[in-house]
């Protein structure tokens, strides 16, 4: 069975002679959650808007696979702001209707339902009656998702829809969007910058980077082979591991010894403060005890400690020397 | 699940027949008001100067006060829906100066030396107006394809204006005194100058222009999220934007041609019914503000006539009374005023 939903040939994208992407052929599938990661300024918006059919392309084309009228099959969430009082929530989400409605924009049950519909999706219900100028930015972003949704269209694009959230939103917006694409089976393109939000929601990543190209793969393949450290030139952090490198800045080596959680954040805490932890015989030695609900350091044997702050004074002064 | 409150829309239409009976009611001649409902209930009365007065006088000019003030709102909330600003109206963007520079060419080219029409009729002064109306409207549009910034617009849009506004002073000097006078006239605004067939006219304009705003309603509710997701929801923005221009031009048109430059109503009006009716819908919209536009002018209309009096204010200048402090009030009380 056929399940790509929309499709690319040759695609170039760009304003006159100013070219962002060149002959691209990119495809988006049913069910599919992809993430389309870049440096910023590389055209991430233009690509989307592209596909949307919001701006004409340089050469080439984008194909949807159906006849019926593009609105109808293909909605965005993009980054252009929406201001303005006097509109509730659950006025503007309807909005999301008007491709299916005729000029009096009157809505009928069937449209009404897709509009709840589209609300439990988000969980925005309580929110139905305020205004929008009442929402905080996270839910304002919800609520344009729902919008979209109401629209009950295949493909959704999505401008970062991300941007200026705290993580918790970020978190929410990604799980909500995976699951669209497993409950509901629609395509969805999302253009973010959060890459471990990413890698660890996305079935397959375009990442845009150099020579006008784009580059497409799972995430892990893309890890492995080295192409996110290409496009996006870490400075000091290692995506094989997902963590930021600390130079060793001391001469003290501490062995540490311990389990879960307690062994992880202390690691990390000695490595930030630039000390170099290690499994074996070292100059010094902490081991990490668990018992009752009370974590303990013993460090060397000698000293006991109750937290990692006193652990790191500990060994502060010596440091100085 | 119905996301307008239907309730508040009653109160409105009430008002709006209580201000018009009242408003017919009061003049410079004391009618006892046992008498105007029996000669609007079609009687003779106890005088018959009663009758006539009601009937040619005070029935025109309340009926001019509907459909101007109807026609200046309906304008004033596709302006500030279509620029997506609180401040768009028909006499901020120029467009009334526009207006006054085509109808002062009509009454003093005869001065300047350009004989452009020997006697103007109602239809040429409209005709003038509109397309004063419409010229400075497309400019202001066409400066708006390539700016994309409302607030730029906004300030071009007063700047045009003020063009026009210099234009009309430089014909002004250059022309006779008995021509200024009646352009003078103009300016200050009327709405007791209109017979039957004048009032037809402006009638038949509201209508038009009236039917191509409700018929654009699924656009004007796009539109609030900007001209990218109305594209998306597929609406043709190239065309709305047009029709939204041409039917807010002839509503402005007309009832500047009429009645003169009135301010204030097609800004403040909006604003006012929104505070009233908290929904963005233009289906519910567009009847509200034409009944509160009504309202509104049937009320300047009865301060003017200063009750008790023989003197009739310019409404010009009692529009702008009423509506600069309400306009304040709003942005203070809400700390800032969106669209």
């Amino acid at each position: 069975m056929n399940t790509t939903v929309l499709s690319t040939h040759k695609l170039t994208v760009g304003y006159g002679r100013h070219i962002l992407f060149q002959d691209l052929d990119l495809k988006l599938e049913k069910g599919k959650l992809v993430c389309f990661m870049g440096p910023n300024g590389v055209g991430k918006s233009s690509l989307i808007r592209t596909l949307a059919g919001l701006q004409k392309s340089s050469s080439g084309e984008v194909t949807l696979f159906s006849k019926d009228e593009i609105h109808r099959q293909l909605a965005v969430v993009l980054t252009d702001r929406v201001v303005g009082s006097n509109m509730k929530v659950g006025e503007l989400i309807s909005i999301g209707r008007y491709p299916h409605l005729n000029w009096t924009a009157q809505l009928t049950d069937a449209d009404k339902a897709a509009v709840t519909d589209a609300i439990n999706k988000v969980h925005l219900s309580a929110l139905l009656d305020k205004d929008i100028n009442e929402l905080s930015d996270g839910q304002l972003q919800m609520a344009m998702i729902a919008r979209a949704l109401a629209q009950d269209t295949p493909v959704i694009l999505m401008d970062e829809p991300t941007a200026h959230l705290d993580l918790n939103n970020r978190l929410e917006i990604m799980k909500v969007l995976l699951q669209l694409t497993r409950t509901m089976n629609k395509a969805i393109l999302v253009s973010t910058h959060e890459l471990d939000l990413a890698l660890q929601t996305a079935d397959e990543i375009w990442l845009a980077g150099n020579n006008k190209s784009i580059l497409r793969g799972i995430p892990e393949d893309l890890v492995l082979n080295g192409a996110f450290d290409d496009v996006f030139r870490f400075k000091g952090f290692d995506l094989r591991t997902g963590k930021v490198q600390h130079e060793v800045r001391h001469s003290i080596d501490i062995e540490l010894i311990g389990q879960g959680h307690e062994l992880l954040w202390t690691k990390n805490a000695l490595e930030r403060n630039g000390y170099a932890v290690r499994n074996d015989q070292s100059s010094h030695r902490i081991v990490i005890k668990v018992s009752e609900g009370r974590t303990q350091w013993h460090v060397d044997d000698l000293v006991t400690f109750s937290s990692i702050k006193e652990v790191l004074e500990h060994f502060a002064p010596a440091v100085s020397h | 699940m119905e996301f307008t409150a239907r309730k508040r829309l009653i109160v409105l239409p009430l008002l709006l027949v209580v201000l018009f009976v009242l408003n017919i009611s009061l003049g410079s001649v004391l009618i006892p008001f046992g008498d105007v409902l029996s000669i609007l209930a079609g009687k003779e009365g106890n005088n018959p100067v009663w009758f006539d007065i009601v009937w040619d006088f005070r029935m025109t000019k309340g009926l001019t006060c509907v459909l101007a003030g109807s026609a200046l709102a309906i304008a004033g909330l596709l302006m500030q829906t279509l620029f997506r600003n609180a401040l768009a109206g028909p006499d901020v963007l120029g467009l009334s100066s526009g207006a006054s520079l085509a109808v002062s060419l009509i009454f003093m080219s005869q001065a300047s030396g350009l004989q452009l029409i020997s006697s103007p009729s109602p239809w040429a002064v409209v005709t003038a107006a509109s397309i004063g109306c419409g010229l400075v409207f497309i400019i202001v549009l066409g400066i708006s394809h390539r700016l994309n910034d409302n607030t730029s617009l906004l300030i071009i849009g007063l700047m045009i204006g003020a063009t026009a506004s210099s234009l009309v002073s430089v014909l002004e000097y250059l022309s006779k005194a008995e021509d200024q006078q009646s352009f003078l006239m103009w300016t200050f605004g009327s709405l007791g100058g209109l017979n039957w067939k004048e009032l037809q006219v402006l009638a038949i304009a509201l209508i038009i222009a009236g039917a191509l705003a409700i018929s654009l309603t699924k656009s004007l509710n796009a539109w609030f999220l900007g001209e990218n997701y109305s594209r998306s929801l597929g609406v043709n923005t190239r065309l709305s934007r047009v029709l939204i221009i041409l039917s807010a031009c002839l509503l402005t048109g007309a009832v500047t041609a009429f009645c003169g430059p009135i301010a204030f109503v097609g800004l403040a009006v909006p604003h006012l019914t929104k505070l009233l009716i908290k929904t963005n819908n233009h289906r519910v919209l567009i009847p509200a503000v034409t009944v509160a536009g009504a309202a509104l002018m049937l009320f300047c209309d009865i301060i003017a006539q200063l009750p008790g009096s023989s003197y009739i204010l310019p409404i010009n200048a009692i529009t702008a009374l009423i509506g600069a402090p309400v306009v304040i009030s709003i942005i203070i009380k809400a700390k800032r005023i969106t669209v």
